[in-house]
């Protein structure tokens, strides 16, 4: 019986941490991932989906969920949306950042800044797979059994202060992102997990805005 | 003649300078010995969200605010933007901070101090008493100097915490509770920066 029982926690202990294991791509499945990511980053026109973010904040015991939607339409415009826990917007238009928090429009906003925007700009080019391309990280590459992993830390110290890393997970062998974390100096983190990603489908310019 | 004038200037400068009461003259206040608790930031376990807008001059921004007692003489404070980013994160105890982090852009010791005085006003839990007033409803605490008015309504719940020099006002906390007696909303203003922060209590 004891041993019955060692052995089924080694089993489960085996289970977990071959969920968990990560090893790094070899050059050939780097090379591979890479162009068919950035080849598909370039066929999205439109790209709508759900999303909950998740912030983890060490000391809390709980992580502060928020949800709503995204839509995203090449080129220049991106709208986020929470419906929880409070109405709220950004949109980002034409080279402008416009807001509605709980129906208050167009304030002034200290997000409203050139590093903030930046910021912004790597989440979309998360979404897309498109930061690949961009010369602002050191990208390495690791799979697991469901996910292939691209993990990017700035290059630039004026953004490394705002984000160490930025992990971009690629759920079965999709090509666009289906989660990201972006984790702080401080090691607290954002995780953004789509659903519902529907790429390409029609969207009406008038649905960005307030 | 020269005389006349000191004497007329230092007359003018005394009464000029009359010590700051809110709402009351120093005729009001007894001497006390007692201690109000602050019992919004209180327990060990409490975790709350609040939805925090802050306006500092022209700029308006807001984000997500937790304050968290995490031990017996630290609280813990934090506020992000609404697509996660911490705008900033520290620790407060009673005589020192410690800033976990900043965003660039925050990080100047004047707005560092002004933020450690504030929250560290708001958090602090037990406030020594030297003087009340009559109707036993407003407190006066003195600690390093600075003078501390604390206000209870008809329940006996803490509403007001404002903080004063001598001469003038200095901030002013105004404190509001739900139903079960939980901290719903609250705000923080200042008198001579043009600076007010207002926080309500969102599902977390």
């Amino acid at each position: 019986m004891k041993t019955k029982l060692i052995l089924l926690i080694i089993c489960l202990f085996h289970f977990a941490y071959t969920k968990a294991q990560e090893e790094a791509m070899s050059n050939a499945e780097i090379s591979n991932f890479k162009q068919t990511v950035v080849a598909e980053a370039q066929k999205i026109k439109t790209l709508k989906t759900d999303f909950v973010q998740y912030k983890h904040l060490d000391f809390l015991s709980k992580e502060i969920t928020s949800s709503g939607s995204m839509l995203l339409k090449n080129p220049n415009k991106l709208l986020w949306k929470y419906n929880k826990p409070i109405q709220y917007g950004i949109l980002f238009k034409d080279n402008k950042v416009l807001i509605n928090d709980q129906g208050k429009k167009n304030k002034v906003d200290l997000g409203n800044n050139k590093k903030f925007e930046k910021i912004n700009k790597m989440i979309i080019g998360s979404i897309s797979g498109d930061l690949f391309s961009a010369n602002d990280f050191n990208i390495t590459f690791y799979k697991n059994k469901n996910q292939r992993i691209a993990k990017l830390s700035p290059k630039t110290k004026e953004l490394s202060t705002y984000i160490q890393t930025v992990i971009l997970y690629f759920n079965n062998q999709q090509l666009t992102v289906s989660e990201v974390q972006l984790i702080e100096p401080s090691k607290d983190y954002t995780k953004i997990v789509f659903k519902n990603k529907q790429i390409n489908q029609p969207i009406a310019d008038a649905s960005f805005s307030f | 003649m020269r005389h006349l004038a000191f004497s007329t200037l230092l007359l003018l400068l005394l009464t000029g300078c009359k010590v700051y009461y809110p709402n009351h003259t120093q005729q009001d206040y007894k001497q006390a010995d007692t201690v109000i608790q602050n019992p919004y930031f209180a327990d060990l376990n409490d975790e709350r969200l609040y939805r925090a807008t802050i306006r500092f001059y022209k700029k308006e921004f807001s984000g997500m605010f937790v304050a968290k007692r995490i031990n017996q003489q630290e609280h813990r404070i934090v506020l992000t933007s609404d697509l996660g980013n911490t705008f900033f994160d520290m620790t407060i105890a009673k005589d020192k901070h410690q800033v976990n982090y900043i965003m660039q852009d925050l990080n100047k010791k004047i707005i560092i101090n002004t933020l450690v005085k504030d929250f560290r006003t708001l958090t602090q839990v037990n406030y020594p008493i030297t003087y009340q007033d009559s109707s036993s409803r407003q407190f006066l605490s003195t600690m390093d100097g600075k003078r501390y008015f604390l206000n209870l309504n008809d329940q006996g719940k803490l509403v007001k915490i404002e903080t004063a020099s001598k001469y003038k006002p200095k901030l002013k906390i105004q404190l509001s509770t739900d139903s079960i007696g939980k901290l719903d909303k609250f705000s923080i203003q200042h008198h001579g920066i043009k600076l007010q922060m207002e926080f309500v209590n969102i599902p977390f």
